[in-house]
């Protein structure tokens, strides 16, 4: 009979903050997950600053080197091993011999740690997590400088800076630990952010930027040459398709803000219109700012999907 | 159909509850979505903000028919077998009264529109039922009963005739009561014009045992009516003071004459003026030659019958008294003054059992008691009529006993010295009337053909001659001895005892259509005459052939409340309840049905909802 289900429990309501999400869900990854994607690297570009002394990524600088590229005329103080004695017998003048160069870069995973994250089957967060355990241990391994910042309404204690595999236990740990926060304000967050590293560096946002003030301002502080940015837009497939119907009360889960609606198809279509709208909305932003965006849909397995979608929009290399 | 708890339906309140349920489980779901960031951006129709609307679903429709069922079921339905085809006992209570003979709307009077009416139902009755015909005139009387359509009730209920002043409808009601008692599907309907001012009194609380069905027939009608007449006879011969009353029962005034009739010839024409609603009251000196009055107003309303007053002004019955004594002075002072008697006074030695209607005998009795009264004082110990009793112990103390309270009421016997009595032994069925010691003194009985009295005390040995008792007590036995005159008037439709001369064997009845019916008088001297028509009745008293006496009675219709023709508000058609032992024959419970067809509806949506259950897995 349908009476039993009129006092019914309510939904568990989503988890409150302040409670880590993936510590029951088991580890983040594997270790021959780790070992592939020890493969990949994550794709910076040269204009970064980064220090010449470490790292892997390709820098705008040319450096005396034996791997020739270009000469310059030698200098008081060059390393006489690089003069090249060949172009001095031919032309008479005292050459050194450049190269590429090649640097660590910061990297900065900013991981959206709001409510909304917690909420859909599966979570975004623990795909949030996911991500940023792979992109952590990707410049760690790559010997790049990480950081690792949770956001709500603003920015949390942050891992790093941190160089060298010997920090991604410390890493994964941490999080792990990241537990859902009340609200979130991206715009903000990021302008911040960007106010607090002004050497720049490699910036990935994964957030479902479900925040009422916008990207826009937050993008604009993170503005190329001394910024790449990446985001890392993580849906849930059902806040694009929705599978509501009838007379429904919708709870925001930051605010617990309400807004009563009956759900019939018209207002299901203009919902999907909505969100599309949105979507492209923030792709333009991110193209106009010279970001790059990658929408994610939560049940998306990393490895076998993911992680290819990534390495396809050359955000993996 | 009928409920025998309808407290029952109170559980139909769970119909608005079961809707207050389903509106709260319309009531919008909750649900938790990320962010109301793109929610807010939809256009929102006003269907689509529209809250709490009821949706008419299956299972709220099996719901609300479940409660409905269950509900009904606790107030206990029950069909009437009767309405069915099944067998109707009917009672029909028709008033028969004058004011029946009324016109009613349709043409016709108001008994005749009664009789179509109870004709109709005569034939719409349920076969094999009964009806039994009630009138409820001045008494109420069951006229027949038998099956449904039987021709003898037709014939019964065509020779109703309005009856008289008067109608008993209480006592039809309790006379239909009776005989439908214990009769499953029984009924009263009652056909009357309503014409009762004190039908609410008579009829007020009373609770009836079997339903019954008023039907009025008639409408509003003006009436006048001649409602009292009556005369007050001075003592001798001089005039006679007449008195009416005429009462305008209508809503317009009414100028017009009353005339007044003596023996047959006009009197005097009185002219009045009514208000409506109201009464004039009229007086005349009429001589006393005159025997019979007779008033008519000249109404031209719808009831002729009130019309018309008529009053006999007899007002003693002439008697003729033989006095037998020795010592006859006192007893012939106190005859002589007892108004219509008249007295023939001689000596014992004379007697030769002259015929009287009243014979006193003093000191002396004959061999046989002689018909009519007779009045023994003082008889002798050795006469053959009476047994010589024992002689009581000299006493003054007299003793009274209940049935001569009539007789001694108002008289003072106190200083009265009764004297020496003879010792007598009444006869079986003689009623002591005073006794001294044990020993009657005045003692009364009924013989064929006489009513005696017996005066134990000799009068010349006591002082009761001397005391003004005496002539009191005389005149008193006189007319205890005697028939009295025949009333001046009466209603119509009354029934009169009518004390007659001992010596009578038969009343003759002459109604006013000159219609002469002979009625034998009992054995105790009565005869009761019934006066079913207004006018002029003439009672004769014979004797075998001999005429023993003749007066007039004026039967009248005019009364004050009969003569209003107006209807008065009748009760409610009531149905009550039938009998336990009636109710289970003729009715059939509902209930059982009703609970099962509820558990039958709970096990199909049962079945509904488990199997749409288990199509939603089986999709899952």
């Amino acid at each position: 009979m349908w009476f039993k289900t009129i006092f019914r429990r309510k939904p568990m309501a989503p988890r409150k903050p302040g409670s880590a999400v993936t510590r029951s869900d088991g580890p983040l990854f594997d270790e021959a997950f780790l070992r592939r994607l020890e493969r990949m690297s994550l794709q910076a570009q040269r204009t970064l600053r980064g220090n010449p002394s470490s790292g892997e990524h390709p820098s705008r600088r040319r450096l005396p080197t034996t791997i020739f590229s270009e000469h310059r005329p030698y200098t008081r103080g060059d390393d006489v091993r690089y003069v090249d004695w060949n172009a001095y017998a031919r032309q008479e003048h005292v050459l050194v011999k450049l190269g590429e160069a090649e640097q660590d870069v910061h990297v900065h995973l900013l991981i959206d740690a709001s409510r909304s994250m917690s909420v859909g089957h599966p979570l975004r967060l623990r795909l949030a997590q996911q991500l940023v355990g792979a992109l952590g241990y990707l410049a760690l391994a790559h010997s790049d400088r990480l950081h690792v910042a949770p956001f709500g309404p603003e920015v949390l204690r942050s891992f790093g800076p941190a160089q060298g595999k010997s920090r991604v236990i410390e890493l994964f740990r941490f999080i792990e630990g990241i537990a859902p926060q009340p609200d979130t304000r991206v715009a903000a967050v990021l302008a911040g952010y960007a106010r607090q590293h002004p050497q720049g560096g490699l910036l990935v946002v994964c957030s479902d930027l479900l925040a009422p003030d916008g990207l826009e301002e937050g993008l604009r502080l993170l503005a190329p040459p001394r910024w790449q940015v990446l985001v890392l837009h993580l849906l849930d497939q059902r806040d694009l398709d929705p599978r509501l119907q009838g007379p429904l009360e919708l709870e925001d889960s930051e605010t617990g803000q309400r807004l009563a609606l009956t759900l019939d198809d018209a207002t299901l279509r203009a919902y999907a219109r909505a969100a599309r709208e949105w979507r492209e909305g923030i792709a333009r932003l991110c193209a106009r700012r010279g970001v790059r965006y990658a929408p994610i849909l939560s049940h998306w397995p990393l490895e076998r999907q993911v992680i290819p979608y990534l390495h396809a929009r050359r955000l993996l290399s | 159909m009928s409920l025998l708890a309808p407290l029952g339906l109170l559980a139909l309140l769970a119909l608005p509850l079961i809707v207050f349920l389903h509106m709260l489980r319309e009531r919008r779901r909750r649900v938790i979505v990320p962010s109301l960031l793109l929610w807010q951006l939809v256009p929102q129709s006003r269907a689509a903000r529209q809250r709490r609307r009821l949706s008419i679903t299956l299972l709220l429709l099996l719901h609300l028919l479940v409660a409905a069922l269950l509900g009904l079921a606790l107030a206990r339905p029950q069909w009437d077998l009767i309405s069915f085809g099944g067998q109707r006992h009917l009672a029909l209570v028709i008033d028969t009264s004058i004011s029946m003979a009324a016109p009613a709307p349709g043409g016709g009077s108001r008994l005749e529109a009664a009789r179509s009416r109870a004709q109709a139902l005569l034939g719409r009755s349920g076969a094999g039922g009964s009806i039994t015909l009630i009138t409820a005139g001045p008494q109420a009387r069951v006229i027949d009963s038998d099956r449904t359509g039987s021709a003898r009730l037709v014939s019964a209920l065509a020779g109703l005739q309005p009856a008289g002043v008067g109608s008993d409808i209480a006592g039809a009601l309790t006379l239909a009561e009776a005989v439908l008692q214990g009769r499953p599907g029984a009924q009263i309907v009652v056909l009357t014009d309503a014409a009762l001012p004190t039908l609410a009194t008579e009829l007020g609380g009373r609770r009836p045992a079997v339903p019954i069905r008023w039907e009025t027939l008639g409408g509003e009608l003006d009436n006048r009516a001649i409602v009292a007449f009556a005369a007050r006879p001075r003592p001798g011969a001089g005039p006679v003071q007449v008195y009416a009353r005429v009462v305008n029962y209508g809503s317009g005034a009414l100028r017009t004459v009353v005339r007044l009739y003596g023996d047959d010839t006009l009197l005097d024409t009185r002219p009045v003026t009514m208000q409506p609603d109201g009464e004039v009251e009229l007086t005349w000196t009429v001589p006393r030659s005159i025997e019979f009055l007779r008033a008519e107003l000249d109404g031209d309303d719808a009831l002729p019958a009130d019309d018309r007053a008529e009053l006999g002004l007899a007002a003693y019955r002439p008697v003729r008294a033989l006095l037998v004594s020795e010592q006859p002075a006192a007893l012939e002072r106190a005859l002589r003054a007892v108004p219509g008697l008249e007295l023939t006074v001689m000596a014992p030695s004379e007697y030769r059992g002259a015929a009287a209607d009243l014979t006193v005998f003093d000191g002396f009795l004959p061999a046989a008691w002689p018909s009519g009264g007779v009045l023994a004082i003082h008889p002798p110990r050795d006469s053959a009529l009476l047994s010589a009793g024992v002689a009581a112990p000299p006493s003054d103390e007299v003793t009274f006993t209940p049935a001569g309270a009539a007789l001694f009421e108002g008289i003072s016997l106190g200083a009265v010295e009764w004297g020496p009595a003879t010792p007598v032994t009444p006869p079986a069925g003689a009623t002591t009337l005073l006794s001294r010691a044990g020993q009657p003194l005045i003692v009364r009985w009924q013989a064929p053909g006489s009513t005696i009295a017996v005066w134990a005390f000799d009068l010349a040995r006591g002082n009761l001659t001397t005391r003004l008792a005496f002539p009191l007590l005389v005149a008193r036995t006189v007319r205890d001895l005697t028939p009295p005159a025949v009333p001046a008037s009466a209603l119509a439709g009354a029934t009169l005892s009518l004390r007659t001369d001992p010596r009578a064997t038969t009343v003759e009845v002459t109604a006013p259509d000159g219609t002469a019916t002979p009625l034998a008088v009992d054995p105790g001297g009565q005869a009761l005459v019934t006066f079913g028509q207004p006018g002029r009745y003439t009672l004769v008293e014979l004797a075998g052939g001999e005429r023993l006496y003749s007066g007039q009675v004026g039967v009248n219709a005019g009364a004050a409340f009969e003569s209003d023709l107006r209807p008065r508000p009748v009760p409610e058609t009531v149905a009550a309840p039938p009998p336990r032992g009636e109710r289970e024959e003729a009715a059939q419970p509902l209930w059982p049905w009703l609970v099962a067809l509820a558990l039958v509806v709970i096990l199909g949506e049962w079945v509904y909802v488990h199997a749409r259950r288990l199509r939603g897995f089986a999709e899952g």
